[in-house]
C-alpha cells in the first residue's frame, strides 16, 4: 500500500563498504544523508516540517498521518558524521525519557528501543488510542518518533523506515564524507554584551551548499536558553548572547537539507547581566 | 457685492436677501430662508454659510452637522511584537500597515498591551462631507471606556482620506490589570459641536487584543497561539506568582501526562499537537508560557545520583530508573513512579510542576543503594569492606549529567523491591 516494496524494486541496490564488508584498512560506509522529499512519500506520509523557534527545518519532521492507523505523528532524523557520535545521540535520546521502556522482541536497527501507552484519550481526541515512541539507529543515522494510533502501525512504520535507510541508496546515499562534516569556526567575540543581538555567518565544512545549512543555538551549560531565531538561520544564525553574566558555553548545531548533523559549542564571556538564578535546594547540586 | 435693485442683480448673480452673490467659479448662492446669506455652494449649510475653522460662520454661531465620514483603519504603535504561530509571519506590527483595514479583504491583526500600557492609536478617516462650522472633535471608544479624543480638520475637496496620528495624545490606557483578551470593536464617533452630541461614524477592531503583564518576552517569540494558551489558563490573574501558579494549573489540566512521549521537535509549542507530554516538554511548555508574559522561570532536573553530576541507575523490573517518589496516579502515570529523571520550573522563589499541577520538590522516596566498587569496578551491596563507599542522594542542576557521567547499579548486584 505505501509503494516501500514498490519503490525499492526500483532502485539499485548498490554494493557498499558494510562494517563486516569492508577491506581491510577501509573504513566502514556511512549514510550520507536521508532525503527527506523521497524518504517520506515513500512511507506514504506527507510531512510537515518544522521551521519555527527552535527547531532547525531540516532536522525536525511533523507528519500529522491519517494513514498506517495513526492520527498523529512527530519524527526527529538525524544523520551524524561517524556511528560513534550517531551512538551518542541514541544514548542521549534514551536518557531524554523519564520513563521506562516497554520491553519488545522487535528487531529494527542496529540498535531499538520502544515506549508503549496503553489506550487512552486526550483533551483533543475522544477516542482511545495507543501511543508508541521508538528510537532506533541505522548504522549513523538515529531516528525518534513519537505517535498516536495502532501501536503495531508505529512498528511496522519503524520497519519500514529502516528498510530504506538501510536499502535504498536513492534515498540514503552511502559512502565516505569527502571532508569530514564539521562546524569550522563560528565568529562570535570572546567577550559580549548580554543579551546583544549577532547576526553571525558560521563556518562550515562537508555540509554542501552553506547558504542552505539550517543553524541553531542553545545554552549548553546553566539556565536553558533558545538563543536563536529560526526565521533567519539559513546560511546564517541571528544569535542571541545570553542573559547571565559570566562565562556561557553555547551549542551551535548546524544542519543540511539532507539531515546531516553537527555540533560545535564555544565559550562567550558576557559582560553585564543578570547573576543566574539559585537553584532550589537538593541533596546535591553545585556548591 | 451690492445691493439688489427690484431683486435684480445688474451682473446676472443671484439676489439674496437684498445682497447680490457674487459671480464667482463657481457662483455663489442664497443660503438659508429667513435670514439668507450667499454662500459659496459647498459651504451652504442649513440656514448658514459655514468654513472649516471658522466658529463664528453663520450669523449666530450655529453649527451644521452637515459631515460624512467613516473611520476604515487603525493602527496601534507601541503595541508588543506578535509572530502568527507557526509560521512567524508578524502579526503586530501588522504586515500590511494597519491592525484592520476595511480596504484590506484579508481581515485584521492582533495587539499587545502591558497592564497600563499606552500605545498610540493611528485612525484613517475617509471624507466624503465636510460642510461644517467649527471644529470637529473624533472620538474612540472601547465599550464605555474613552481611548482617546483629537480635534481634526478636515477641509479639503470631498472625498478624502484623513489620518489622525496619536489620536488622543499621548497612548491610550486600558483599565486593566489582569491578563485577558479582548475581542471588542473600537467605536468611533464625531462631534461638531464642541462635544455636546456624537454621532457614531464607524467602528474597527484589532483581531484580538491580549494584555499581558510585560511587553518583555525575555527571548522568546511571541507566538499569537502562546498568548491564547496563556489567557485560557491565567487570564483574570495578575500577580507573578498567581500567572504562573495558573499556568501549571492549566498545563496539568490540558496536556495529557505520559512518559512515554518524546520531547516534541521544533518549537516547544507543538506539545499542542498531540496534548500529550513528559515532565521535559511540560517545563519546557511552562517555560515558554511563563517567558510570554515576562514573568520568566528556568527548567530544574532532578535526578539521583551518588556524587554531583552523575545518574546512578539501578534495577526495577526491566528498566533502570535513578529514583522512586510517591505521587499520586496521573493520566498514564501511575502512582509512585519510577524516574529516570523529572523536570520542573523554578521560579520567583518558587518550584512549579506542571506535570502534577502542584508546586515544590518531590520527595525521592527510593534512589540506587549504597554501594560500593572494587578496583576493578565490581559493585557490592552492601558495601565490601575497605572500598570506596557511594550514597544515593537527590541531586537537582539546569541540565542532566553527560551520558559519560552515568552508572547502573547492576541487577545481580541489587534490584529494587517494588
Amino acid at each position: 500500500m505505501y509503494k516501500v516494496a514498490a519503490v525499492l524494486s526500483f532502485v539499485a541496490i548498490m554494493s557498499f563498504c558494510g562494517p563486516n564488508l569492508c577491506a581491510e584498512g577501509q573504513a566502514p560506509d556511512l549514510v550520507l544523508g536521508v532525503h527527506a522529499r523521497l524518504f517520506f512519500p515513500a512511507l506514504g506520509l506527507q510531512p510537515q516540517e518544522v521551521g519555527d523557534g527552535a527547531g532547525p527545518i531540516g532536522y525536525s519532521i511533523v507528519a500529522i498521518a491519517e494513514v498506517r492507523a495513526l492520527v498523529h505523528l512527530a519524527v526527529a532524523l538525524t544523520v551524524h558524521p561517524t556511528v560513534d557520535e550517531a551512538i551518542e545521540k541514541f544514548e542521549f535520546l534514551k536518557g531524554s525519557m523519564s520513563g521506562g521502556p516497554t520491553p519488545s522482541s522487535e528487531q529494527i536497527g542496529d540498535q531499538f528501543i520502544l515506549w508503549a501507552s496503553p489506550p487512552h484519550i486526550t483533551r483533543v481526541d475522544p477516542v482511545p488510542r495507543e501511543g508508541g515512541a521508538v528510537l532506533f539507529r541505522r548504522r549513523n543515522v538515529v531516528v525518534q518518533f513519537g505517535s498516536r494510533g495502532e501501536l503495531s502501525a508505529a512498528l511496522e512504520l519503524a520497519h519500514d523506515m529502516d528498510d530504506l535507510i538501510r536499502d535504498d541508496r536513492e534515498i540514503a546515499p552511502m559512502g565516505q564524507f569527502a571532508e569530514p562534516p564539521e562546524i569550522v569556526a563560528v565568529p562570535l567575540p570572546q567577550e559580549d554584551d548580554a543579551e546583544s543581538q549577532r547576526l553571525i555567518v558560521p563556518q562550515v565544512r562537508g555540509l554542501g551548499n552553506p547558504a542552505k545549512v539550517v543553524f541553531s543555538a542553545a545554552t549548553a551549560v546553566g539556565p536553558q536558553e533558545n538563543l536563536s531565531d529560526s526565521f533567519e538561520s539559513k546560511g546564517k544564525l541571528k544569535l542571541r548572547i545570553p542573559r547571565y553574566k559570566g562565562q556561557n558555553k553555547i551549542k551551535i548545531t548546524a544542519v543540511n537539507e539532507d539531515n546531516l548533523v553537527v555540533t560545535k559549542i564555544v565559550t562567550v564571556s558576557v559582560r553585564g547581566g543578570m547573576d543566574p538564578p539559585e537553584l532550589p535546594p537538593g541533596t546535591l547540586h553545585p556548591e | 457685492m451690492g445691493a439688489c435693485v427690484n431683486e435684480l442683480c445688474p451682473d446676472g448673480g443671484v439676489c439674496c436677501n437684498g445682497q447680490c452673490c457674487e459671480l464667482t467659479d463657481p457662483p455663489q448662492v442664497c443660503c438659508g430662508t429667513t435670514n439668507a446669506v450667499c454662500c459659496d455652494p459647498t459651504s451652504c449649510c442649513g440656514d448658514v454659510c459655514c468654513s472649516i475653522g471658522n466658529a463664528t460662520a453663520g450669523a449666530g454661531g450655529e453649527t451644521c452637522p452637515q459631515v460624512s465620514l467613516t473611520a476604515t483603519a487603525v493602527l496601534f504603535t507601541n503595541s508588543g511584537p506578535i509572530q502568527l504561530w507557526p509560521t512567524g509571519g508578524n502579526e503586530s506590527p501588522p504586515p500590511r500597515g494597519w491592525h484592520q483595514d476595511l480596504d484590506d479583504p484579508l481581515g485584521g491583526f492582533p495587539v499587545r498591551f502591558p497592564f497600563n500600557g499606552r500605545p498610540v492609536m493611528n485612525v484613517r478617516f475617509r471624507v466624503t462631507q465636510n460642510h461644517v462650522c467649527g471644529s470637529i472633535k473624533i472620538r474612540a471608544k472601547l465599550g464605555l471606556i474613552v481611548l482617546g479624543e483629537s480635534t481634526v480638520d478636515i477641509s479639503g475637496a470631498v472625498p478624502r482620506d484623513v489620518t489622525i496620528v496619536g489620536l488622543g495624545g499621548d497612548g491610550i490606557i486600558l483599565e486593566s490589570y489582569a491578563i485577558r483578551a479582548l475581542s471588542t470593536p473600537v467605536n468611533f464617533s464625531y462631534s461638531t459641536d464642541d462635544g455636546q452630541t456624537w454621532t457614531p461614524c464607524g467602528s474597527l477592531q484589532p483581531s484580538k487584543w491580549y494584555i499581558m503583564p510585560s511587553l518583555d518576552t525575555l527571548g522568546q517569540v511571541p507566538y499569537d497561539f502562546g498568548f491564547d494558551k496563556v489567557v485560557e489558563y491565567a487570564g483574570g490573574n495578575s500577580l507573578p506568582y498567581d500567572i504562573v501558579e495558573a499556568l501549571n494549573s492549566g498545563i496539568a489540566w490540558d496536556i495529557t501526562y505520559d512518559t512515554q512521549e518524546p520531547d516534541p521537535r521544533g518549537h516547544i509549542l507543538h506539545v499542542y499537537d498531540a496534548y500529550k507530554a513528559q515532565c521535559s516538554a511540560n517545563a519546557n511548555l511552562l517555560l515558554y508560557l511563563t517567558s510570554v508574559t515576562g514573568t520568566g522561570g528556568s527548567i530544574v532536573n532532578l535526578w539521583g545520583g551518588s556524587i554531583y553530576y552523575q545518574m546512578d541507575f539501578f534495577c526495577y523490573g526491566t528498566w533502570t530508573p535513578t529514583f522512586r517518589t510517591l505521587a499520586p496516579a496521573n493520566d498514564l502515570v501511575a502512582a509512585n513512579p519510577h524516574f529516570t529523571f523529572h523536570a520542573q520550573v523554578s521560579a520567583l522563589s518558587n518550584v512549579f510542576d506542571p506535570s502534577y499541577g502542584t508546586m515544590g520538590l518531590p520527595v525521592f522516596d527510593e534512589v540506587c543503594p549504597t554501594y560500593s566498587r572494587s578496583p576493578t569496578g565490581e559493585f557490592h551491596v552492601p558495601p565490601a569492606p575497605g572500598e570506596p563507599v557511594s550514597t544515593c542522594g537527590q541531586c537537582t542542576d539546569w541540565s542532566l549529567p553527560a551520558e559519560s557521567q552515568r552508572v547502573t547499579v547492576p541487577c545481580s548486584a541489587w534490584q529494587c523491591p517494588h
